[in-house]
């Protein structure tokens, strides 16, 4: 246990981050409810969707390096949690099209504009997670023999599992608040 | 035998040193770089005030002074302060250990702050930021043409330096504790170390991320607290003060836990309510989350919130008040030592008993309505920062100077100068809650004619108060060339990390006694030692 209550507390204090922009969120859903359920529909719930089950499988990965004690299941990780940023990178791509992605926004009601504002900003801050998490993982793939690092390998699991915990909230609050209120 | 100074030597040793003694020192030049820096603007904004029509800065110069002395203050010098350089001399030493667990992690925040510290004085040289220290939207995101980004970067980086303190402290306390010291063995200044270390670690990433919302939301136009964009204003004071209600505990705190120590040993008593005290902190820590809306009072909340955020900030009370009557209770019958730490300490009780009952004052909603940002507020907060942290501070170098720098001050230039503090304090800071209470607002630089007489009285204490903390700064310093070194335990104090030498070796201990000893046990200790 010895070394891996620094990554918690810093875990904690991450929670606080995301925590307090969810909260704006939902505050601000709170007050445009209606329209916020239209513009989910602007989401790709596809991408959204495949997303979170590539987050969840890569998850399991790291779990499974640690149970099973062989590294390569971190690299199936580390290729699942690539191919979560490339798709992001269409879905922004695509919505920076239509004009629905931050800095580039085209004739919304400012109810999109705030609805697209959290999407752009907590879906980039995740984005930067799951890059930091990939190096973690690469550091703990490389280390992973070192006697003396005992510690990495668990650190950049926990911090795995932290944000593929992340997306499972914004994963809802975005794709599927509109689900069930047609377009 | 060699102490931590010599350890290795040369520049080079201090800047790439993971010891956290030396750790400390760094913290303790920058902050008091900084606290010049924050004074300096204090004085020219006095100085302003000292004539009713503004007359030697423009008002735009005047809401720059007032910003950046705040920014400067809160985030550079006094959250800093006490956990940075005295938590982090003495929090392994209390504890026996030979180090925090993440060296350099420590050493890293270190450079993590400068850098903060040096984007905040690029805006202040570059013209500076109006604002206020508050930042409040929209004016910060949309109205002000100051360096708004520049100093929220600032204040955004030094964040992070505040929240890898907090976890190094965390764990450095769960884990590295002497094998014979249990949670209730812990020195209170310990307990409070933790108590902070919590803040520091929930609140600050609050503050963090409000600022970089303002920065983005400047650059980018992003609409989060901009009305026409459909976002609320207000949403940014009830994150900001999320952050910085308990920031002020952040501050207080750990100026609470220079107390217990101090007051013990000067009075030569076992602290009274030693678990009282301890668990205080922690409810303090976490009741000081649950009250920030006292500052939104006039903000247009629901009067259900104010209702409700007015009664909590009553009960956050509670836990202070048991700390007082702590302290009292320890004194009380007492055989008293009026040496320095103690003058300072004595003064930081009575200053922050005025500061927290002009705070329940502010925490009724009727009489807030009143003084709601007048002076009123500046005085009970400065009573409350200058008054109660700054006080413990000093009293805290004052106290560990001994084994910080294995050298000794001069015990009449230190009374005087803690006297001279506590006088000019007063004169300077007292007036003002008059000022308030008649009416006059904060943030001004010119103001009626009626209140010029109380303002006069306040610019004059604050030259005294300038001179009294000049006097420490010199006589300090100067101790540092003395060839006179001082023993292990100067005062004859029982805490754990009076057992090494003063200056401590590199290591700490030499070598760790088996047992730790019972901190508060002043009863069979020697008399007070040091120069009478
Ligand atoms: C050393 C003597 C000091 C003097 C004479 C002084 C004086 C002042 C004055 C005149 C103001 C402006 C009040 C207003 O118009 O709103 C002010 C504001 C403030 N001071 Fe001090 N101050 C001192 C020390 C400190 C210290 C040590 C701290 C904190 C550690 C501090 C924190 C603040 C803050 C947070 C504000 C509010 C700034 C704002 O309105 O945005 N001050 N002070
Ligand atoms: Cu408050």
């Amino acid at each position: 246990m010895k070394n891996h209550m620094g990554m918690w507390i810093f875990l904690a204090s991450e929670m606080m981050i995301f925590g307090v922009l969810i909260f704006l969120y939902q505050v601000a859903m709170n007050q445009n409810l209606n329209e916020f359920r239209m513009a989910s529909h602007d989401l790709h719930f596809i991408h959204g969707t495949v997303n979170t089950v590539i987050l969840l499988t890569s998850s399991y990965f790291v779990a499974l390096s640690d149970v099973k004690k062989n590294r390569l299941f971190l690299i199936l990780a580390m290729i699942l949690g690539v191919v979560f940023i490339s798709i992001k990178g269409f879905e922004y791509y695509d919505l920076t099209q239509e004009g629905k992605f931050p800095l580039n926004f085209k004739d919304l009601s400012s109810a999109e504009t705030l609805f697209f504002t959290y999407y752009g900003f907590l879906t980039f801050l995740h984005l930067l997670h799951v890059s930091v998490g990939i190096l973690l993982l690469g550091a703990a793939w490389f280390l992973y023999y070192n006697p003396k690092e005992k510690n990495l390998p668990h650190n950049a699991g926990l911090y795995w599992h932290f944000v593929d915990l992340v997306w499972v909230f914004i994963y809802p609050l975005f794709y599927l608040i509109g689900r069930n209120y047609g377009k | 035998m060699k102490n931590y100074f010599d350890s290795p030597r040369g520049v080079l040793s201090w800047l790439i040193t993971t010891d956290h003694k030396k750790i400390a020192w760094l913290y303790l030049v920058s902050i008091t770089f900084f606290f010049i820096i924050g004074a300096f603007a204090a004085l020219l904004m006095r100085i302003e005030l000292f004539t009713a029509h503004g007359n030697i800065v423009s008002p735009d110069v005047y809401n720059r002074l007032f910003s950046i002395h705040g920014i400067v203050m809160i985030f550079f010098f006094l959250v800093p302060s006490i956990p940075s350089v005295l938590g982090n001399f003495l929090l392994p030493l209390m504890i026996g250990a030979k180090d925090l667990v993440y060296p350099r992690l420590n050493l890293m925040s270190w450079y993590v702050f400068m850098i903060g510290g040096l984007f905040t004085l690029w805006a202040t040289i570059d013209g500076g930021v109006d604002t206020g220290w508050t930042f409040y939207t929209p004016y910060s995101t949309m109205f002000s043409n100051s360096h708004v980004v520049l100093a929220a970067l600032g204040v955004f980086v030094t964040g992070f330096s505040s929240i890898m303190t907090g976890v190094n402290f965390i764990a450095t306390i769960h884990q590295l504790r002497h094998k014979d010291m249990n949670w209730f063995k812990m020195p209170l200044f310990v307990w409070a170390m933790y108590a902070t270390s919590i803040i520091m670690v929930l609140a600050t990433p609050v503050l963090a991320t409000a600022v970089l919302l303002i920065g983005l939301e400047r650059i980018f136009g992003l609409g989060i607290f901009d009305p026409a964009l459909g976002g609320d204003p207000l949403l940014f004071q009830h994150i900001f003060w999320f952050y910085s209600h308990p920031a002020v505990y952040i501050m207080i705190l750990p100026a609470m836990g220079v107390v217990s120590e101090v007051l013990s040993c000067f009075s030569r008593r076992r602290v009274f309510g030693y678990k009282f005290i301890a668990y205080s902190s922690l409810a303090i820590a976490l009741f000081g989350f649950l009250v920030w809306g006292h500052h939104m009072f006039v903000s247009g909340q629901s009067t259900f919130a104010n209702t409700v955020f007015s009664f909590l900030s009553f009960l956050v009370a509670v836990p202070s008040a048991v700390k007082v009557f702590s302290w009292t209770a320890t004194l009380y019958r007492a055989k008293i030592y009026l040496r320095t730490p103690m003058i300072y300490i004595l003064g930081f009780i009575s200053l922050f008993l005025v500061g927290g009952l002009t705070g329940l004052f502010l925490a009724s909603l009727a009489i807030d309505l009143h003084v709601h940002d007048t002076y009123f507020v500046v005085a009970h907060f400065h009573y409350i920062m200058v008054g109660g942290a700054v006080m413990g501070f000093l009293g805290g170098i004052h106290f560990w100077w001994p084994k910080i720098s294995g050298k000794t001050y001069n015990e009449k230039w230190g009374r005087f100068s803690a006297v001279i503090i506590i006088l000019g304090f007063n004169l300077t800071f007292f007036p003002q809650f008059i000022l308030g209470y008649l009416g006059m607002p904060r943030r001004y630089h010119s103001y009626p004619e009626v209140y010029e007489y109380l303002n006069q009285v306040s610019t004059v204490g604050l030259f005294l108060l300038g001179i009294g903390y000049f006097f420490p700064i010199v006589y300090l310093t100067m101790s540092l060339f003395d060839k006179k070194t001082v023993g292990a335990n100067y005062w004859n104090a029982a805490g754990l990390e009076w057992l090494t030498e003063s200056p401590p070796p590199h290591e700490n201990f030499h070598e760790l006694p088996a047992t730790v000893p019972d901190v508060y046990d002043y009863e069979r200790l020697p008399d007070l030692g040091g120069v009478s």
